[in-house]
């Protein structure tokens, strides 16, 4: 599916004081079956954006279009949360298996279905668990593989590895790129660290501080399949510098315009 | 001034493995933490009892020994007039328990969802509430005659409270992380209801349901001592009244056993159903 952003707005309402704008006229395109990667400022809107486009609520003007042949069966998105958003009570199969769940898939076939997702992460052993059984990396790989049960033409990915330590996020980047590689979706993938975006997407949006918008879209150089070894390759570093000094500016000036607003 | 120097730079300080026996609760500590090991102390104090009344510390006029009232006891189980007793107020205080707990699970439940039925119950409650529900006994004698009803309508109050606050804290306390990920999943209000709200709300429902338990024993053991004329409660008055003091003291015990044993009943089944909420509730 291709998602096209066009001219999105969206602020919050404080009560007794102005509406947070948080983004304004923000417009992009995803084009079908690539990895976007998008970074910007603490605060900025990344989530809200991400908020829109999984339909937890909507824009209050523009819209957001999706496009292209519908290949797969699910929701048109799923999100991976940073925190997992795994329901403490049911196992990992039954967290797995809730989108069919909820679309009335009889019990057997779901678990059927969402066993071959266990395997696809490599945690079938744990399917019976519950998550506060697992760690923050097992955790996570439950997050995506309950993602890719819910058969959803897009991924939205909210940081979903912020929280899980470098060793096993590097694990998990590579996870990530080979099932994005077998099974094609549409990915957009919020981070904070720019040699991650380097190192996953085919496109990193680099977005200013409220109210938020693209002031970066660049194309990432680098031949699939990637692993790790890209961070050697001299257009890396040289890449690195650029998106770190788009992101310092938008950065600083996000916290100017926060400073301005503190004391006027 | 050199020689200090010199000796602490002799010191050696060796962070090791533990040594044996100080890792974790030792195995006394485990045998007295389970439930049988917390009935010793309770059986030590009875033996001391035992002791002091034999040998005349304690005075029997107040405080019998215990063998007497165990024989008390087992005079009135042989008399028949215990285990009907006992059947009665066990009624009363189911009857009640749930006269008052499932519509407090239903009205917490209405005013955690929909914001209107809070703002109208809500202060409703807050008067109630601090009221010793013991004080409306006369109020329920009037309007419901002597006899058991007014009784299991005192337990039935009193266990109301507990249930419904707690069944609309954990309604209110849902995870809106998990809220928003079953809505991206394409849940329906309804499925968003029944398969994340509900379910997370259980461990606090049962808290309050556990409360409400507690209370409605104590309900209907005020209102027996106040104005029964049968059930285990009013037979312990009685016992007072006459002064026939080891027979107090037994069914005494027996209020205690039925207390212990509805306390063991729901933590068993709080441990085994909600068992991951890590320890958040009690
Ligand atoms: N429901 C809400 N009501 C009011 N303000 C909100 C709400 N949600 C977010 N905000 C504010 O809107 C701004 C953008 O929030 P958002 O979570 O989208 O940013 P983000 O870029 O994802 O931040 P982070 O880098 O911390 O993840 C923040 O200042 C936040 O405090
Ligand atoms: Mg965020």
């Amino acid at each position: 599916m291709r998602v096209e952003i066009d001219q999105i707005s969206k602020s919050y309402r404080i009560p007794d004081a102005e509406p947070l704008r948080v983004v304004e006229g923000l417009s992009a395109t995803i084009e079908e079956g690539e990895f976007v990667c998008i970074i910007g400022p603490s605060g900025c809107g990344k989530s809200t954006l991400l908020g829109m486009l999984g339909g937890l609520h909507p824009p209050d003007s523009g819209a957001v279009r999706f496009s292209g042949r519908r290949t797969a069966s699910g929701e048109m998105t799923s999100i991976v949360w940073q925190d997992y958003a795994l329901i403490p009570w049911r196992s990992i199969v039954d967290n797995v298996a809730i989108a069919l769940e909820l679309r009335g898939v009889p019990k057997r076939e779901r678990r059927d279905i969402a066993m071959e997702h266990l395997k696809t992460m490599g945690i079938e052993a744990f399917a019976k668990s519950r998550p506060q059984q697992l760690s923050g990396g097992m955790r996570q790989r439950a997050g995506i593989a309950r993602a890719l049960a819910s058969d959803p033409e897009v991924l939205l990915m909210d940081e979903p590895f912020a929280a899980v330590d470098a060793q096993t996020r590097t694990l998990l980047q590579e996870e990530l790129l080979s099932v994005w590689e077998r099974h094609q979706k549409t990915v957009l993938f919020i981070t904070h660290g720019i040699e991650e975006a380097l190192l996953l997407a085919d496109r990193v949006l680099v977005l200013s501080g409220r109210p938020t918008r693209v002031v970066e879209d660049l194309t990432v150089p680098f031949a699939r399949p990637r692993t790790a070894d890209v961070v050697q390759d001299p257009r890396f570093a040289e890449l690195k510098t650029h998106l770190w000094e788009r992101l310092r500016d938008a950065t600083l000036a996000a916290e100017w315009a926060e400073a301005k607003e503190v004391s006027a | 001034m050199s020689t200090t120097i010199s000796e602490k730079h002799d010191e050696t300080v060796v962070y090791g493995p533990r040594k044996r026996g100080d890792t974790g609760p030792s195995r006394a500590f485990r045998v007295m933490a389970s439930p049988f090991g917390s009935l010793v102390p309770v059986f030590t104090i009875l033996v001391l009892w035992q002791l002091g009344s034999e040998a005349g510390w304690i005075d029997p006029t107040f405080f019998p020994a215990p063998l007497d009232c165990l024989a008390a006891l087992r005079d009135l189980a042989s008399e028949g007039d215990l285990a009907s007793s006992i059947w009665i107020t066990v009624q009363r205080i189911l009857t009640g328990f749930a006269l008052g707990v499932v519509p407090a699970i239903v009205v917490g439940i209405a005013m955690g969802l929909v914001p209107w039925v809070k703002v109208i119950i809500d202060p409703v409650i807050a008067i109630l509430y601090p009221i010793p529900a013991v004080a409306m006994l006369p109020l329920l004698l009037v309007i419901f005659g002597t006899g058991g009803t007014p009784i299991i309508v005192l337990a039935g109050i009193i266990s109301f409270f507990p249930s419904a606050v707690n069944a609309m804290a954990g309604v209110q306390q849902n995870d809106q992380r998990l809220v928003q990920m079953a809505r991206n999943m394409g849940a329906s209000r309804t499925q968003i209801l029944w398969k994340i709200v509900l379910p997370g709300a259980l461990p606090s429902i049962f808290a309050g349901i556990r409360l409400s338990a507690g209370l409605a024993l104590l309900g209907v053991i005020a209102g027996e001592f106040l104005a029964g004329s049968d059930g285990i409660g009013s037979l312990t008055w009685q016992y007072w009244q006459v002064y026939q003091i080891s027979n107090m003291y037994a069914t005494l015990a027996v209020i205690a056993a039925m207390g212990f044993g509805l306390t063991t009943v729901t933590l068993r089944v709080q441990r085994r159903f909600f068992n991951w909420t890590e320890g958040t509730t009690r």
